[in-house]
């Protein structure tokens, strides 16, 4: 079987919601990051991409019909150079760097273009058609995030728990106190403070100019979702529900962005003389209850690493995106390891700096495969959970 | 806690959050920050899909 290799990659800074990049298209906000990791890589021929996937969970608006597509032609890529948008919701960007592993250690590729893109911030209202004629009554959806057009029969089997509640079921569920909660939300801003502070995140980074009604372009370079805070200023956030521990300062965030990675076979990483940052070199994924969809990692962790033949001792950088507190030490707790753990999130995470849906995942692997070659170390897993209940996890190796 | 079949709403997916320029201080430049008025929380949506 062939190696996949995971060669370098780059991303859109992460906007809030209603922020900086929310002016600009996500099909733009994806050909931005396509056209960023063709002039990062200009040793590779480009025509002899095999395919571009990007993860997307949204898709109803202007980032229908197949994104991945259109952004490969709004980046200038040759017409010949096909592309397909996936949707694992939470997970899609991970799913595709996976899946473009999967293709190339398959023999049916040697060069994919595996990311992500979500413009939350753009996210349209829809409307269902009528049922009958003459209706004096119109549903609207808001398509931001969690549940529209729900199905009754799916209602009753499994509930449809908005995304905060799943999380606060696994506070409940496990016993997870607002205090531990807000102390992981602490260390997730203050790892992302000392990554911003150290250079850290803007290795990964492509700034976007943003071009403004009047005057000069805007240039955003940096993350904008990380605030200063403190154990203090977290304590004091009213709960999502009576009684409940799941805040805001506790969760991730509702953001903007798009990433882009090459994925290469070890032939075209001599043909082009490329220095792969990491070997991707298994993907697992995992159903769990819809109500407790956080726990989904722990899962799909083991999962993968069972079919590796690897123990959770045996990770050296583990990342975890971090929808909510709640979520993320469970599954920690679950793995045996402990709330701080300095392998885990080295470089913060999504509660400190957003989480663009079908983006995330592409970060992840992207600042994975970096931490991982900076550290000079083996191993590296790379793990999500997923709405309506499902884990996804990727394993890295030292190229 | 729910239980299935207990619809989740729009309003589970706003919550307060530290205000993002005095850092939940509620004084900013040596007066009331004009972010959140003060008080040191914003609201704000709740992400994951």
């Amino acid at each position: 079987m062939t190696t996949a290799y995971l060669v370098d990659g780059v991303r859109t800074p992460i906007g809030r919601y209603g922020g900086g990049l929310s002016s600009v298209r996500p099909d733009d906000l994806a050909a931005h990051a396509l056209r960023s990791l063709v002039e990062r890589l200009p040793s590779v021929d480009w025509s002899s991409v095999d395919d571009v996937l990007l993860g997307c969970a949204n898709q109803a608006g202007e980032d229908n019909r197949n994104v991945a597509r259109m952004a490969t032609l709004l980046a200038g890529l040759p017409v010949e150079v096909p592309g397909a948008t996936l949707n694992r919701l939470c997970g899609s960007g991970l799913d595709a760097v996976g899946t473009a592993a999967r293709a190339i250690r398959s023999g049916d590729a040697d060069l994919v273009v595996a990311g992500g893109v979500e413009s939350m911030s753009r996210a349209p209202f829809v409307m269902p058609k009528a049922e009958t004629a003459f209706a004096r009554t119109a549903e609207v959806h808001d398509t931001t995030l969690g549940w529209r057009f729900v199905n009754p029969l799916m209602q009753s089997l499994h509930g449809t728990d908005s995304m905060p509640q799943t999380g606060q079921n696994v506070a409940d569920e496990l016993g997870i106190s607002r205090e531990d909660q807000d102390a992981f939300a602490l260390r997730s801003q203050e790892r992302t403070a000392r990554a911003l502070a150290s250079g850290r995140l803007a290795r990964e980074i492509a700034p976007v100019s943003v071009p403004q009604k009047r005057g000069d372009a805007v240039v955003v370079e940096r993350d904008e979702h990380p605030r200063e805070t403190s154990l203090a200023a977290l304590a004091k956030l009213r709960p999502l529900f009576p009684g409940g521990s799941v805040t805001a300062g506790n969760s991730s965030g509702v953001n903007d962005g798009a990433a882009a990675l090459l994925v290469a076979s070890g032939r075209a990483v001599e043909r082009y003389g490329l220095t792969p940052l990491a070997r991707v070199s298994a993907m697992a994924s995992t159903g769990v209850p819809p109500r407790v969809m956080g726990l989904g990692p722990e899962p799909a962790t083991r999962a993968l690493l069972d079919r590796a033949g690897l123990e959770v001792d045996d990770v050296d950088v583990l990342e975890l995106n971090e929808a909510f507190a709640a979520q993320a030490l469970g599954v920690l707790r679950g793995l045996g390891l402990p709330d701080d753990a300095e392998h885990v999130n080295p470089n913060g995470g999504a509660i400190a700096l957003g989480h663009p849906l079908g983006m995330s995942g592409a970060r992840l692997a992207l600042s994975t495969a970096l931490e991982l070659a900076d550290r000079g170390a083996r191993r590296a897993v790379v793990t999500m959970c997923i709405g309506v209940g499902q884990g996804i996890a990727v394993l890295l190796e030292a190229a | 806690m729910s239980t299935p079949g207990e619809p989740g709403s729009d309003g589970d997916q706003v919550g307060q959050a530290s205000c993002p320029d005095c850092a939940g201080r509620g004084e900013r430049d040596g007066g009331s920050c004009p972010t959140c008025a003060g008080t040191g929380v914003v609201d704000e949506l709740v992400g994951d899909a």
